[in-house]
């Protein structure tokens, strides 16, 4: 979801905004963003995280 | 002393960031990454605060677990994470296969600058000098 802050907290985390745009294909949120180009933004996936995720950078 | 309780992804550690440029803020998602010498941020984001990595002047040469890539190096007006902050510094730019759930990594570049503590274990970081700032 791209969600546009009104309002974060002090750890910078959403407490009021408006959802721009959401997509489960994070490609196409980046995409939008480049659209819409807001002025203050987060991103936030909402959906569920695999349990078997592994990372290896 | 601060205590910060970070978002766990599986077994790692997310906290959000404060990223200014000149167009825009952003709040990424990043991976605490002890691993990473830099912290690197999607180019989509730095793009949209207007800190094109198309435009940097300078690139590094880092090694990954799949060989080496060169990174464009991007100054940004104001980065903050975890309380705290940088004026005028740098991060690279990359896209993430693993970009889902995450905007980017807090490397070392950044948590070398202050007294933190990272507890895995219990989910927290522990911020016990908010003016720790040592090293350039």
């Amino acid at each position: 979801m791209l969600i546009e802050c009104v309002k974060v907290n002090d750890e910078f985390q959403v407490v009021e905004g408006k959802v721009l745009y959401h997509n489960a294909d994070k490609d196409k949120v980046y995409r939008k963003l480049l659209e819409l180009r807001p002025k203050e933004y987060t991103i936030e996936y909402v959906g569920e995280v695999p349990e078997d995720l592994a990372v290896m950078l | 002393m601060r205590i910060y309780k970070v978002q766990r992804i599986g077994g790692l550690m997310i906290v959000k960031a404060y990223l200014k440029g000149p167009e825009a803020i952003a709040y990424p998602k990043l991976l605490i990454d002890t691993g990473s010498t830099y912290t690197i941020i999607a180019q989509e984001i730095l793009e949209s605060i207007g800190c094109s990595p198309a435009l940097a002047e300078e690139r590094k040469r880092i090694v990954t677990a799949s060989g080496y890539e060169m990174l464009p190096v991007v100054k940004v007006q104001r980065f903050s994470c975890l309380g705290c902050s940088v004026e005028n510094g740098h991060v690279l730019a990359h896209t993430f296969p693993f970009g889902t759930y995450v905007d980017g990594l807090l490397g070392m570049d950044f948590l070398q600058r202050f007294l933190i503590d990272i507890r895995p274990f219990s989910g927290e970081v522990i911020l016990r000098c908010e003016t720790g700032k040592k090293k350039n």
